[in-house]
């Protein structure tokens, strides 16, 4: 015979267990759509009517030089063009009142459009603005959720809310490659759209990531090996650096092999390679390396310009010249640092490339296309034209980490942002 | 009473003995000839001195906060967040204006002396364990960092007045350097000459002892977290003006390294008495150590591998070199009359 206190044990037990099955029941089933069925298509009026030189004018200026659509990937095309639109006062009002605030009523729609942020700079946090920009363009749209997460797990946790809270896609930049592959499956076979923009994620198809929007890498690193040969005349007897970001990411080690390619043919040879972590204390003990070494580079090479101001730091407290510098995206601070050498002793060269932001706003356009029902394919590779700088790139009514007109956020939206 | 002869004085005293200090001198040593003459760097070259300084100079400074903190048996992650919060701090409070500077300045020194009260009250007094506790207010302080932030700042850049500052020197010395052996000079005054030093030092490194002979250990042992705070703050001030431009990333190098430098100079960390010239001779091989790595064109994967290395035989090592000595004041000679007091009992390392 058991006791009391037995029985109320065994009784709690087995509550406890049904409850856990209940809940687990309860979650597998959640979401509006059951697992491995393909949600339908969403109404959503995804014609949209567009002057070509209107969106010649905005690639134009997303890319930084003249750029014919025609090269462009066809689905590119209404991204484009919807960053053309014009925002009403209050809708200006309402991105600025609901940037970065984890949920937000932007229109009057049912759709759910989800994003986060790994990185908390103006940089990034841009591109989330601009997914915001652009979400705004369909009176679908009602609700954006945006979650800043520190690292994996956190990011994974994300996606599951924001799936979880009914969101119909997510946009985002995705810092952490394939290991997002199982969060992002699970949140399609709910019905979840997933586009990324900004550096592709290799090794997945679209059953992970239905579209991802990325400059090609390789293209790139040919580009900048072109600029080395031709725009800064170097060959076989000169020596560049280049600074890798995180040690091992795809993105650089893809750049520097169609670099070296590229540079096979009479062009210079990489005689310094270092990891950075795209941060400024990695760039500026890079650079104490590389001028500790003597190796007498003629250009230093990278993929992301914020931690730049490093390298012209440490060379002038060595007392060298600055050799050439060729990055990937747009800086206002950097900008500054450069302009205002010029005509000096001190004036070094510098290219660099658009600021990658505004792949949010065509990543948000595949995402609707791709949820209206429309054919989007996996991967939309854009070129990366490298640009020469000149006088007048340096904006000096503007913050140091203004990312660039080529991020096509409207100026008085940029100027709300970094009040 | 027996004594010991005066031969066998005088041998003791002629003995050498390898102590932490000695050893990761004789490291340094070592390794500033290996990296001059076999690898060939000049590393009394100018152009060298002037940007490696700099980064010496912080990690000096970081781990003589890290110093105070080890010599009480804890270990404190938040570093690196304390270090990134305080050039946040030096935009925002300053507003990149010279004439904001002390004003900036004075915020720093107040965050920082709240962070060390805290860590200090919830480790010391109430008693939560050092490295869970750090971690969490490490997350406390970045969390707050990011929302303080906010969602851009206008101003990018550390005023002038601090941007000048940090890039003078003395014959390609960089200030920072200098500022960091004055501070470890200072230190070595203050826990030698001071008594109020002394007395943290005996607190620090043994609450029971500092109770026996009548001193508040808790007081003390708090203050060693506000002090490693502050410390730290100073750290973080110095590197947001060699940086210029501050981000969420300036702390992220200091986290492991910190600890690495303070046992390379011979702590124990379970606490116990910390050497600051020891610290500062543990920065010093760690910071060349990868810098002459890093020339050699050895990769990040490499260097860091290297430096776990190095801190496990650091480890090992100081593990080593105290073994012995617990040995000997224990041993008896056996056929001398046991003495009353054993005086190697009383000798102090």
């Amino acid at each position: 015979m058991l006791s009391s206190e037995s029985k109320w044990r065994k009784a709690a037990t087995v509550l406890a267990a049904g409850s856990a099955l209940a809940l687990i029941l309860t979650g597998c089933s959640s979401g509006g759509n059951t697992g491995g069925e393909e949600a339908p298509a969403t109404e959503i009026d995804t014609s949209f009517e567009y002057d070509e030189a209107v969106v010649q004018e905005i690639v134009n200026t997303a890319f930084g030089v003249d750029f014919p659509i025609s090269d462009l990937p066809e689905e590119t095309l209404e991204g484009f063009a919807r960053a053309s639109v014009e925002l009403t006062p209050e809708q200006v009002e309402t991105a600025l009142g609901c940037w970065k605030k984890p949920q937000c009523t932007i229109g009057d729609g049912d759709l759910h459009v989800g994003t986060f942020n790994a990185v908390d700079n103006l940089w990034q946090t841009a591109a989330a603005m601009n997914v915001m920009l652009q979400a705004m363009t369909y009176p679908e749209v009602g609700t954006i959720t945006y979650a800043f997460v520190n690292d994996l797990p956190s990011a994974q946790s994300a996606v599951r809310s924001m799936v979880a809270d009914g969101v119909n896609a997510i946009v985002s930049y995705n810092p952490f490659g394939s290991a997002m592959a199982p969060v992002f499956q699970e949140a399609q076979a709910a019905g979840t759209v997933i586009t990324t923009y900004v550096g592709e994620t290799p090794d997945v198809g679209g059953d992970v990531i239905n579209n991802q929007v990325y400059a090609e890498a390789c293209d790139a690193g040919t580009a900048m090996g072109g600029v080395l040969k031709d725009d800064l005349g170097l060959t076989e007897s000169d020596e560049i650096a280049f600074f890798f970001g995180t040690p091992g990411n795809p993105q650089d080690t893809l750049v520097q092999s169609c670099l070296e390619e590229e540079l096979a043919d009479g062009g210079p040879s990489i005689g310094f390679n270092q990891d950075t972590d795209w941060s400024r204390p990695g760039v500026a003990a890079a650079t104490s390396a590389l001028i500790s070494s003597g190796v007498p580079v003629k250009a230093i090479l990278n993929t992301y310009s914020d931690p730049m101001p490093q390298v012209v730091d440490a060379y002038d407290q060595a007392g060298e010249s600055v050799p050439a510098i060729l990055t990937w995206t747009e800086m206002n601070e950097f900008f500054g640092i450069w302009e205002s050498r010029l005509g000096t002793d001190q004036e070094f060269d510098l290219f660099y490339t658009n600021a990658l932001i505004n792949q949010s706003r065509l990543a948000l356009t595949n995402a609707m296309t791709i949820l209206a029902g429309g054919d989007v394919p996996e991967r939309t590779p854009l070129q990366l034209p490298v640009i020469k700088a000149e006088k007048g790139v340096y904006q000096a009514d503007l913050p140091g980490d203004f990312p660039g007109w080529s991020a096509l956020i409207p100026e008085d939206v940029i100027i709300g942002m970094t009040q | 009473m027996s004594q010991l002869s005066a031969t066998e004085t005088g041998r003791s005293r002629l003995q050498f003995q390898w102590t932490p200090l000695k050893v990761i001198l004789a490291a340094n040593v070592l390794l500033v000839l290996f990296l001059q003459f076999v690898a060939g760097q000049n590393l009394f070259d100018p152009r060298t001195l002037s940007t490696l300084t700099p980064l010496l100079g912080i990690m000096v400074i970081i781990g003589l906060a890290q110093a105070f903190v080890i010599g009480t048996g804890g270990i404190d992650l938040s570093v690196p967040h304390v270090v990134t919060l305080m050039g946040i701090i030096m935009l925002k409070e300053s507003g990149g204006l010279d004439a904001q500077l002390p004003w900036a300045l004075l915020v720093a020194a107040i965050v920082c002396i709240i962070i060390g009260l805290v860590n200090g009250i919830l480790i010391e007094v109430l008693g939560f364990n050092p490295l869970v506790t750090t971690l969490a207010t490490g997350q406390v302080i970045m969390g707050a960092t990011i929302i303080y932030r906010g969602a851009s700042l206008n101003t990018t850049r550390v005023p002038e007045a601090l941007y000048g500052w940090v890039r003078g020197g003395a014959f390609s010395v960089s200030i920072i350097l200098i500022t960091a052996v004055v501070l470890v000079v200072l230190t070595v005054l203050f826990v030698r000459r001071v008594v109020l030093g002394r007395r943290l030092v005996l607190a620090s490194a043994s609450a029971r002892a500092s109770e026996l002979v009548g001193v508040s250990h808790r007081s003390y042992r708090v203050s060693a977290w506000v002090i490693a705070a502050l410390i730290g703050g100073v750290g973080g001030v110095l590197m947001a003006g060699q940086i210029a431009s501050p981000d969420m990333s300036s702390g992220g190098p200091y986290l492991l390294s910190s600890i690495v430098v303070v046992v390379l100079g011979g702590a124990v960390l379970t606490g116990g008495r910390v050497s600051p010239m020891g610290t500062l001779l543990g920065a010093t091989f760690i910071i060349l150590l990868d810098h002459g790595l890093a020339v050699m064109g050895y990769s990040t994967g490499a260097r860091l591998l290297v430096q776990g290395v190095v801190l496990a035989l650091g480890l090992a090592g100081v593990g080593l070199l105290m073994r012995p000595r617990a040995a000997k004041t224990s041993r008896v000679k056996p056929d001398e009359e046991q003495p009353t007091t054993d005086a190697s009992v009383l000798q102090t390392t």
